[in-house]
C-alpha cells in the first residue's frame, strides 16, 4: 500500500461497517452498526468526515436514493464499497491480524 | 403508542446545515432525522431532543472537515492542509528574502520609514485629539462661550467675538434657570506671587465655583474641596493645591491639610490636594497647563474682581443633545445680558481644548499618509522589479500544477513578511519620532503630555502593516502570477514583458505625483515661514531683555506706592553696567497679554463710533528701549504732571480714527476723561506676525498706576548674561517680588512662530523623504531596465549606435513616466491647495514659482537618480554581451 493510503482506526471501522451492510449502508445504519458492535457512539459528523476521506481515497462510492417521508422528504446517501476499498480493507485487516499474532506469540 | 410527529430542534438543525454545507446538508439532516424518529419512539421527546443537540454539536467540526476533504477529492494526492501550506509559505518567503539581502534591507527600511512616521503622527493625533478627557464620561463636558456679534466689526476683538467669558453675575442669572446641564461651573485663571520658603515665585492660580468637582465628576485626593458657603468676598481664604505643588513644595506630606501658603501676602489655608491626573487648563490663557493652586471664587483678596470674567464648563444631562442645550443657553444668556447681540455657544470640551491643533495635525496626517503610500509604491516597485527574475520559478511551479490563487498567496505571504519586518523597524522609528515630536512641540500645542505610544498606537501600526502589505504586494503578485508559463520557459533570457514595463511606468508616475504634492506643501510652508520671519515686528529684538513684575495689592494699595516702587526699580536698573535704556509696559508685544478699551472720538458723526483699540500703560524710556520710532509730535516726558491728559498713539490708530489728517491735538475719551494726542509712534505687531498691527494708544504710568508691568531693558552684549544683576537690583527694592518672564524679545518673537516653525520643519522632512523615495524608485527602475536590456543595448552599440542614442533609449520611457507624474502631481497639488491656504502667509499654494520650484527640484532629483544606470548603459561592452549570448 502506497504511503498516505493507510486507513485510520475510524476509517477502518466505517469501511468494515460498509462492507458488512452491503446494499443497506448509509449514515444511520453505519453509525448503528459501529455502535452496536463496538459500543462506540460516533457522532454523525464524524462518520461523514471518515466517509469523505474514504471517498477521496477511492474506497467508496456514493449514490442517492429517492426522497423519503420518514427523513423529512430527504434522500439517503447510500455507500458502496469499491474494489480498491475491499482490497484496502483486506490489506489492513490482514496486516493487523499478523501484527496481533506476532504480539500474542511474544508475550506470555 | 401513537407515532410521534415531533420535529428535531430547529436551531440544532440549522447548526448542522451550516456546518455540512449546501451539498451535504441534505443527507446528514436526513440521517439525523431518521434516527431522531427512532429515538422519539423509544424514549421521551425531551431525551430525543437532547440526543439531537449532542449530535449537532459534536458533528459540527467533523462536518466542516468533511467538506474540506471532499472539495479536494478530485486530486489524487493528499494535499497539505491550510496551516501546513501557510507555514511552508512563510518559511519559503523568509528563505527567499534572506537570499536577497540588499533588496530586503531597502524594502524594510522604506517600509519602516513609511510605517514609523505614520505611527508617530498617529500617536500625536491619538493623544491630542482622540484620547478622552481625564474625567469620567468626559464626552458630556461642554465649554460655554459668550458671543457678541457687535465685536465682529471691531479691529481688536473680531477673532474673539464667539469666545467671550462670563461674569459671575451673568452666570448666576442664566445658570439657575437652565435645564440642560446637571451642573455648570465657573473658573478663571490669574497669577499670584507665592512667598514663604525660598525665592518668591509667580504661580498660576485658578479661582472656581464650589460645584467644579461635581461637574467634572472627580474628587480631591486628600482633604476636601470648597463648600458653597465658602464663596464670595469676605469669606475665609482657602486653597486646594495641585498634586505637583504638594510634592515639590510640601514633599508629599499628608499633614499638609491645615497648613497655609502665602499668595500675594495673604495666607490661604490648605484644605485639600487634587489627584495627580487632574488637569483643567484655561482655554484662553497663554500659559497652558493646569493651575497649581485653586481658590474659591471671590476670595482672591482683590487681585481679581469678583464679577470679572470666567470660563464656564458644564456637564450635559444624559440624553440632552448638544444642539438643544445650545438653544436653551443661548436664549438664557441673551436674556441675562439684556442685549440681542449677545448669546452663548456650546463646544464639547475636548474640541474646545484641541481646536488649535486640529488643522495642523490634519495637515501632518495628510502628509504622512502620502509618505506611507509612496513607501508602498516603492516596495511594490521593488517587488515588481524582482518579478522577471522570478518568472522562471513561477512558470515552473505553474507548469507543475500550482493554481493562480496558490501562487498569489505565496507571493502575498512574502509581502506580509516584509511589511511585518518593516513594521517592527517602524515601531522603533515611531518611538524615536514621538520623542522628538513631543520634545520639539510648540508650547501652545494642547495635551502634549497625553501623548505616548500605547496599545492603540501599536494596533494602528499593525493595521498599517496589514494594509501596506496588501497595497504593495497585491499588484506585483497578480502581475507575476499572470505571466504565461509557456512563453517564459521558452524565452532564453528574461526580457521584460510589456505589461511589466507599463506597471513600472505607472509606479514611477504615481510616485512622482505624490512627491510633487508633498514638495509643493513643504515649499508653501517654508516660503510662508520665511515671509513671516521677514516681517518687521516694529520693535528691536536682538538686545532687549524683558521681565515681568507684579506687585501684591495688599502692600501696594495706593497708586503712589506702586509708582514709588517702579521709580526706585527703574533707577536701580538704569544704574547697572551695560544698560542702555530702561522702560516698562503693561502689555508687552508677543507676551500673550493684551488690553483693549473702547474710546469715544471727539467730533465723530455717528453715535455708535466707539472703536475698540488696544491700550498700554508705559513708563518713560519704553519707546527708546524697544526701538519704536517717533513719527510725529512728541513723547510724554517725566516732567509732565499727572493730570495733564496727554496720550501717545500709534500710526495704525491715527490711520483708523483720523485717516488723511494729522492726529496731533485731537481728543479721545477713555476711562471717563478726555485725552489729547501729543505724539504718534510706529506701529508694533502684537501677538502674531501674520496679523497686522492693531490701533494702539499709550498712557503714562502715572496716569494709571498698573501693578503688573513688564520691564524692558536694552543692553550691551548678550542679554541673558545680565540676568543675575537684574535680579539683584529687583530684590534690592523688594525681596518678596518674584521675577518672571525673563526672556529676550528675539526669543519671544521666535516663540510666537513656534507652531509655524514646527509644522514647516515636519513637512520639510516629509518632502525630503518623498524626494528620497522617488530617487530610490527611479534609480531602481532605470538600473533594472538597463540590466534587462543589456543584450539589446549591446547589439545597438555594436551596430554603431552613438552614446546619445543609447542614453535616449534608456531615458525615454522613464522621462515619459516622470512627465506624466509631474502633470498628475500638479493637478493634485491644485486640487489640494484649499487645504494649504490656511497655512500660507504672503504666498499662495497655487503660486507659479512654488509649483515651478517643486517641478524643477523633482525633475533634477529624478534625472540624477537615473544617471548611474545611464552611465552603465553607455559602457556596455558589445563584445562581452555577444559572447554571453
Amino acid at each position: 500500500m502506497p504511503k498516505g493510503q493507510y486507513l485510520g482506526e475510524l476509517e477502518l471501522l466505517v469501511l468494515s461497517a460498509v462492507s458488512l451492510l452491503g446494499n443497506d449502508a448509509y449514515g444511520v445504519t453505519i453509525r448503528r452498526e459501529i455502535d452496536g458492535r463496538t459500543g462506540r457512539e460516533a457522532p454523525m459528523g464524524v462518520i461523514y468526515s471518515a466517509l469523505a476521506r474514504l471517498h477521496q481515497k477511492g474506497y467508496v462510492t456514493f449514490s442517492l436514493s429517492d426522497p423519503l417521508p420518514m427523513r423529512g422528504g430527504r434522500a439517503r446517501k447510500h455507500v458502496r464499497l469499491t474494489a480498491a476499498g475491499s482490497r484496502a480493507l483486506r490489506t489492513s485487516t490482514e496486516g493487523l491480524a499478523k501484527m496481533l499474532n506476532l504480539r500474542l506469540r511474544t508475550t506470555p | 403508542m401513537t407515532r410521534n410527529l415531533s420535529v428535531p430542534p430547529r436551531l440544532a438543525e440549522w447548526i448542522v446545515r451550516i456546518a455540512a454545507g449546501r451539498a451535504e446538508a441534505d443527507h446528514v439532516l436526513g440521517d439525523l432525522r431518521e434516527e431522531f424518529a427512532l429515538h422519539t419512539e423509544t424514549t421521551s421527546a425531551r431525551r430525543a431532543g437532547a440526543w439531537y443537540w449532542r449530535q449537532a454539536i459534536s458533528s459540527a467540526v467533523p462536518l466542516i472537515r468533511a467538506r474540506w476533504i471532499s472539495r479536494h477529492a478530485n486530486h489524487n494526492s493528499r494535499r497539505p492542509d491550510n496551516m501546513d501550506s501557510i507555514k511552508a509559505d512563510f518559511a519559503f518567503a523568509v528563505r527567499g528574502l534572506l537570499r536577497r539581502p540588499i533588496f530586503t534591507v531597502v524594502a524594510v527600511l522604506t517600509l519602516a520609514l513609511g510605517i514609523g512616521t505614520a505611527t508617530a503622527i498617529f500617536t500625536i493625533v491619538d493623544g491630542v485629539l482622540l484620547q478622552p478627557l481625564p474625567f469620567a464620561r468626559g464626552g458630556q463636558l461642554v465649554t460655554i462661550w459668550q458671543t457678541d456679534t457687535t465685536l465682529r466689526r471691531q479691529a481688536t476683538l473680531r477673532d474673539r467675538w464667539n469666545r467671550l467669558w462670563f461674569t459671575y453675575p451673568e452666570y448666576q442669572q442664566w445658570s439657575a434657570a437652565q435645564r440642560s446641564f446637571s451642573g455648570i461651573a465657573l473658573y478663571g485663571d490669574q497669577q499670584m506671587a507665592m512667598t514663604g520658603a525660598g525665592d518668591p515665585v509667580q504661580t498660576a492660580i485658578a479661582t472656581a465655583t464650589p460645584n467644579l468637582m461635581s461637574v467634572l465628576g472627580t474628587h480631591v485626593a486628600l482633604g476636601r474641596w470648597f463648600l458653597p458657603s465658602e464663596v464670595g468676598t469676605g469669606s475665609e481664604r482657602l486653597a486646594v493645591i495641585s498634586s505637583e505643588l504638594w510634592q515639590t513644595r510640601f514633599g508629599g506630606d499628608s499633614g499638609v491639610v491645615g497648613r497655609s501658603i502665602m499668595l500675594d501676602d495673604n495666607a490661604f489655608r490648605i484644605v485639600g490636594v487634587l489627584p495627580a491626573d487632574f488637569s483643567l487648563s484655561s482655554l484662553t490663557s497663554t500659559t497652558r497647563g493646569s493651575a497649581s493652586v485653586w481658590i474659591p471664587l471671590g476670595s482672591d483678596g482683590g487681585g481679581q474682581r469678583f464679577d470679572s470674567s470666567y470660563e464656564a464648563i458644564g456637564r450635559l444631562m444624559p440624553g440632552v443633545p448638544l444642539d438643544a442645550a445650545a438653544v436653551e443657553i443661548d436664549r438664557l444668556a441673551r436674556a441675562a445680558a439684556g442685549r440681542t447681540e449677545r448669546g452663548a455657544r456650546l463646544v464639547p470640551r475636548l474640541e474646545a481644548e484641541t481646536a488649535s491643533a486640529r488643522k495642523p495635525l490634519g495637515l501632518l496626517s495628510a502628509g504622512v499618509a502620502v509618505l506611507l503610500l509612496m513607501a508602498c509604491v516603492n516596495v511594490g516597485m521593488l517587488l515588481l522589479g524582482e518579478a522577471p527574475s522570478r518568472a522562471a520559478e513561477i512558470a515552473t511551479r505553474r507548469a507543475l500544477g500550482a493554481s493562480t490563487s496558490r501562487i498569489v498567496r505565496q507571493l502575498l505571504t512574502e509581502s506580509v513578511v516584509l511589511a511585518t519586518l518593516g513594521g517592527i523597524a517602524g515601531v522603533f522609528v515611531a518611538f524615536v519620532g514621538v520623542r522628538l515630536l513631543v520634545a520639539g512641540a510648540p508650547p501652545g500645542m494642547p495635551r502634549m503630555d497625553n501623548v505616548a505610544i500605547d496599545a492603540t498606537t501599536l494596533a494602528f501600526c499593525a493595521i498599517a502593516v496589514l494594509g501596506t502589505s496588501l497595497a504593495f504586494g497585491l499588484v506585483p503578485a497578480l502581475a507575476a502570477s499572470g505571466t504565461d508559463a509557456n512563453e517564459t520557459l521558452r524565452a532564453r533570457s528574461g526580457t521584460v514583458g510589456r505589461r511589466q514595463r507599463r506597471l513600472h511606468g505607472v509606479a514611477i508616475s504615481l510616485q512622482v505625483a505624490m512627491a510633487l504634492v508633498l514638495l509643493v506643501g513643504a515649499t508653501v510652508l517654508t516660503r510662508s515661514l520665511r515671509n513671516l520671519n521677514a516681517v518687521d515686528s516694529g520693535v528691536r529684538t536682538d538686545d532687549v531683555l524683558t521681565l515681568s513684575v507684579t506687585l501684591p495689592s495688599s502692600r501696594y494699595a495706593t497708586p503712589a506706592a506702586v509708582l514709588q516702587y517702579y521709580d526706585a526699580l527703574g533707577e536701580r536698573l538704569a544704574a547697572l553696567p551695560g544698560v542702555r535704556a530702561v522702560g516698562a509696559t503693561s502689555s508687552l508685544p508677543f507676551s500673550g497679554r493684551n488690553q483693549t478699551t473702547s474710546v469715544e472720538v471727539e467730533g465723530a458723526q455717528s453715535s455708535d463710533t466707539k472703536p475698540n483699540v488696544q491700550r498700554r500703560v508705559i513708563r518713560p524710556g519704553y519707546f527708546s528701549a524697544m526701538g519704536i520710532p517717533l513719527r510725529a509730535g512728541r513723547l510724554i516726558e517725566r516732567a509732565e504732571s499727572s493730570d495733564s491728559a496727554a496720550v501717545v498713539i500709534d500710526e495704525a490708530m491715527a490711520e483708523r480714527l483720523w485717516p488723511g489728517q494729522s492726529p496731533l491735538g485731537k481728543r479721545v475719551k477713555a476711562f471717563g476723561g478726555w485725552l489729547t494726542v501729543v505724539g504718534v509712534v510706529g506701529s508694533v505687531y502684537h501677538g502674531r506676525l501674520d496679523e497686522p498691527p492693531r490701533p494702539t494708544f499709550y498712557l503714562p504710568h502715572w496716569r494709571q498706576a498698573t501693578r503688573q508691568m513688564t520691564i524692558v531693558l536694552r543692553l550691551d552684549g548678550d542679554p541673558p548674561s545680565h540676568t543675575v544683576d537684574v535680579r539683584r537690583a529687583l530684590w534690592s527694592v523688594d525681596a518678596s517680588i518674584p521675577m518672571t518672564g525673563v526672556s529676550t524679545m528675539a526669543s519671544r518673537v521666535a516663540l510666537s512662530l513656534s507652531n509655524e516653525t514646527y509644522r514647516t520643519a515636519l513637512l520639510d522632512v516629509f518632502g525630503a523623504a518623498a524626494a528620497l523615495l522617488t530617487a530610490v524608485g527611479v534609480f531602481g527602475v532605470t538600473a533594472r531596465g538597463v540590466s534587462q536590456r543589456r543584450r539589446e543595448l549591446g547589439i545597438r552599440i555594436a551596430l554603431g549606435a552613438e552614446r546619445r542614442a543609447v542614453v535616449r533609449v534608456v531615458l525615454r520611457e522613464q522621462m515619459l513616466s516622470i512627465a506624466i507624474g509631474l502633470t498628475a502631481g500638479l493637478l493634485a497639488a491644485l486640487a489640494t491647495s484649499p487645504l494649504l491656504q490656511e497655512f500660507a502667509f504672503g504666498t499662495k499654494p497655487t503660486d507659479i514659482g512654488t509649483m515651478l520650484a517643486a517641478v524643477v527640484g523633482l525633475t533634477v532629483t529624478s534625472v540624477v537618480a537615473a544617471l548611474p544606470a545611464v552611465r552603465a548603459a553607455t559602457r556596455i561592452d558589445p563584445a562581452a554581451v555577444i559572447r554571453d549570448a
